[in-house]
């Protein structure tokens, strides 16, 4: 459901900065970072050992030293900087010391303070989480072959009432592993062959980069054709077992970069959800857009599950306010009489219900990542 | 059908030979205040920085001055863009060539009117009032402009124009990230129509409608604004962030001839030098999503401080973020907006595009979200060369998550309206 997902990955963790010296030079055209805590790599390319410090140049307070750094090795370095001008200074043994170009750390003060802030975690933390949320997503994985499967055979034999009914099953299946295709999503171009919309494709629904769910969808729903559903069907099946064989522990890695990305999910399935099902946009013909939102609420309850135990000690109401507002939302969705209605046909104040207690649980949610931005050990 | 010029003239109206003399009382608000209508009107000169100055001015009496309509090219790019805008795009419903070219002139003649300004004819007892009387008996210049530009159906076997299509205009092509919806997409003709406040910008629209009437019909429309500073510098968007901050000069001609303005000898037609590629592109910005993305993350995601929109790591809004510095992006991310967009190496110098954009505000999605956005402009001497590769670069950055193209188009802003004897596109008529 959405837009595309593409090839420029969406946040590229940084390398720390190499800090090198040589026998006459000294950090030559060092960069200084934002202000705040940051790592450099310090590398001594130099003949000798060397102690390295790092010092603030209009006070000359040492701000970090580095002790019998052999010559060719490198060590990391973590440091808390504020703004003003900082150098690095190096002694090597048997030369005088030299000492780098002072440059100048960002001095923007934020308008306002930048108010309280949350301890980051640790990468370690998230990782057993991860680990839970992998052995759920293999699981429905598994199902969700089995499925396509089965309606795969109901294609086959021209029953467009179960094909329609086994279209659902595996759809919501697919939704509850939480990785539909917002540009975040962990199975990146794969997941957009399996349920992206047209949107953005040259051609619009007669591309032949549309694929997947929603392609059966048109097939069965609005064009009534079983022959190009019998392709698409078995094209949706091929990607399904493309998924299967992908390693999770692959495209889900405990990186500071992997386990942010994942984090997101707890509150951009329903992100999506709100942007691509309560509009409408991505329902071509089964008007099952409520059943979407069911499973994203599924998905989303159960990550959150997984995080609460990181989530409670730093904001000791949002797991529980947000239970309670997942729970309205089932509940909201449940009451509404119109099944199998598109969104735009929804009476107004139905929606309007809908469209806020979505709203109501993102805002809730909002917050999490930020909550569980992940530190430098 | 078959209109002439004449047909559209006498619904306003209007003789030869008052068009020719232009509104009653001719040349603006000056002459107005000479012939004795209504209250003093300040005037200022419509510079770069006109929202700034109409702040400064207040007050609703404030009016920009008259911008010259003839030129070797068109008003309302080079000039500074003013509060108000105005984005009507038109099918061209005429039959024939010639009543293409009639709704050519009468366009002409309404847009040298409205932008001098001045008192509307009065038709007396035996026909409705020439003008809405919307902007009251004195119609103020306010610094109005209105830029004419035509899409790529334009050129297509309806009026025998095929072979003097610009190089460039084509069908504005599907990126990655866009939504397109077909209904708000393309045109045979854009009206860019940018004034000192709405109502001048709307009457403009109105009067123009009024007086093409039968020729073209209006496909979609969207009305823009620009924020006052905030509290100094660019305008702000509707993501809270200033922008439009690093446009090349192209106030510098040789800047211009470069990166603006078709000029002979790169392959276009004779007909279209001074002219440019006007891309026009309705952006919506998912603004309940965006507020609630942490205020980190969403420099990040722009590569500038929000509060006073500095690149990451400098004090001032214009200063030059120096990425060979930064090659790891550790200071302003790889990934982020202002870096993708303008990389500031030699190599993409030839690519960079002139910005000209608007606030959008435009009622409610079906979710109940806010329907407001950007309507983006920029004008080029080569869409490929320019707009394209500067969209190409930004596919996949972490923003798309949070704005959507939605329509607009790729359309040839014509080149300036010479004298009083020449008109919109008379030089593209000519030549085929």
């Amino acid at each position: 459901m959405a837009t595309l997902v593409v090839s420029v990955a969406p946040a590229v963790a940084a390398a720390p900065e190499r800090i090198t010296f040589g026998n006459v030079t000294c950090a030559p055209s060092w960069t200084p970072p934002n202000p705040g805590r940051d790592t450099f790599l310090v590398v001594n390319q130099s003949t000798r050992t060397a102690t390295v410090y790092l010092f603030r140049a209009d006070s000359g307070r040492i701000v970090s030293t580095l002790t019998d750094l052999k010559s060719g090795s490198s060590r990391r370095v973590t440091v808390m900087l504020s703004s003003g001008p900082y150098a690095w200074g190096c002694d090597l043994q048997g030369y005088p010391r030299h000492v780098s170009e002072a440059d100048k750390v960002g001095n923007h003060r934020q308008v306002g303070g930048t108010g309280p802030v949350v301890v980051p975690i640790l990468v370690g933390e998230l990782v057993g989480p991860l680990d839970a949320y992998r052995q759920y997503a293999a699981a429905k994985i598994g199902t969700l072959v089995t499925q396509v499967a089965t309606l795969q055979s109901a294609v086959s034999g021209s029953d467009l009432g179960s094909a329609e009914s086994d279209w659902l099953t595996a759809h919501e299946t697919w939704l509850e592993l939480g990785q539909d295709d917002g540009a975040y999503g962990a199975f990146g171009e794969l997941g957009r062959q399996i349920d992206g919309t047209a949107a953005g494709l040259v051609g619009g629904a007669s591309s032949p980069q549309f694929t997947g769910f929603h392609k059966v969808e048109l097939d069965l729903w609005t064009r009534d054709d079983f022959a190009d559903a019998r392709t698409n069907v078995a094209q949706l099946a091929s990607l399904v077992g493309s998924l299967a064989r992908l390693r999770l522990s692959a495209v889900l890695p405990t990186t500071k970069l992997g386990l942010s990305n994942w984090t997101l999910r707890c509150h951009e399935v329903l992100e999506d959800a709100l942007r691509d099902s309560l509009t409408g946009e991505d329902d071509y013909g089964s008007h099952t857009d409520l059943d979407s939102i069911t499973a994203d609420v599924s998905v989303t309850r159960y990550l959150l599950g997984l995080l609460a135990p990181l989530l409670n000690p730093r904001a000791p109401h949002l797991v529980g306010a947000a239970r309670r507002q997942l729970t309205y939302l089932d509940d909201v969705i449940a009451a509404t009489p119109d099944d199998g209605v598109a969104i735009a046909a929804l009476p107004q104040i139905t929606r309007e219900r809908i469209d806020a207690a979505t709203d109501a649980v993102l805002e809730t949610l909002a917050p999490v990542p930020d909550l569980l931005r992940i530190g430098t050990s | 059908m078959s209109l002439d010029r004449r047909q559209f003239l006498r619904r306003s109206g209007l003789g030869a030979a008052s068009v020719s003399a232009g509104l009653l009382g001719t040349a603006g608000a000056a002459d107005a205040r000479a012939a004795g209508q209504g209250a003093h009107v300040p005037e200022v000169t419509l510079q770069s920085d006109g929202p700034e100055l109409l702040n400064q001015l207040g007050g609703p009496a404030a009016r920009l001055a008259a911008v010259p309509f003839h030129g070797l090219h068109q008003a309302g790019i080079l000039t500074g863009p003013p509060p108000a805008a105005c984005f009507a795009a038109f099918d061209v419903v005429a039959e024939r060539r010639a009543d293409l070219q009639e709704m050519l002139r009468a366009l002409t003649d309404a847009a040298r009117l409205l932008t001098a300004g001045g008192v509307p004819p009065a038709l007396g007892t035996g026909a409705p009032p020439s003008d809405s009387g919307t902007l009251g008996p004195v119609i103020p210049a306010d610094g109005l402009t209105v830029t004419v530009a035509v899409g790529h159906s334009l050129f297509d076997d309806r009026y025998g124009l095929t072979a003097q299509r610009p190089r460039h205009l084509t069908p504005m092509r599907s990126f990655p990230n866009d939504d397109l919806d077909l209904a708000q997409t393309g045109g045979d003709l854009l009206l860019q129509i940018c004034a000192g406040s709405p109502d001048t910008a709307i009457h403009a629209l109105r009067y123009i409608a009024k007086h093409t009437r039968g020729a073209m019909q209006i496909r979609w429309r969207l009305d823009g604004f620009i924020a006052p500073p905030r509290p100094a510098g660019a305008p702000r968007n509707h993501l809270g962030f200033k922008d439009g901050i690093a446009n090349p000069d192209v106030q510098d001609p040789r800047i211009a001839d470069r990166l603006l303005w078709l000029v002979d000898g790169i392959g276009e037609p004779g007909w279209a030098t001074g002219g440019t590629y006007h891309v026009c592109r309705i952006i919506k910005t998912l603004v309940e999503f965006w507020d609630r993305v942490s205020l980190i993350e969403q420099q990040r995601m722009i590569g500038r401080y929000r509060d006073t929109g500095a690149p990451i790591g400098t004090d001032s809004e214009t200063a030059i973020p120096d990425y060979r510095t930064d090659p790891h992006g550790r200071r302003i991310p790889l990934s982020a907006h202002i870096r993708l967009a303008n990389p500031r190496a030699a190599s993409t110098e030839e690519s960079r595009i002139y910005r000209r954009g608007y606030n959008y505000d435009a009622g409610i999605d079906l979710n109940g979200n806010l329907n407001m956005g950007l309507i983006f402009n920029s004008f080029q001497q080569n869409i490929r060369r320019q707009f394209e590769a500067t969209q190409l670069r930004l596919v996949g950055e972490p923003m798309v998550d949070y704005v959507t193209p939605v329509g607009g188009g790729y359309f040839f802003a014509l080149p300036g309206v010479r004298d009083r004897s020449d008109w919109y596109g008379r030089g593209l008529l000519a030549a085929t």
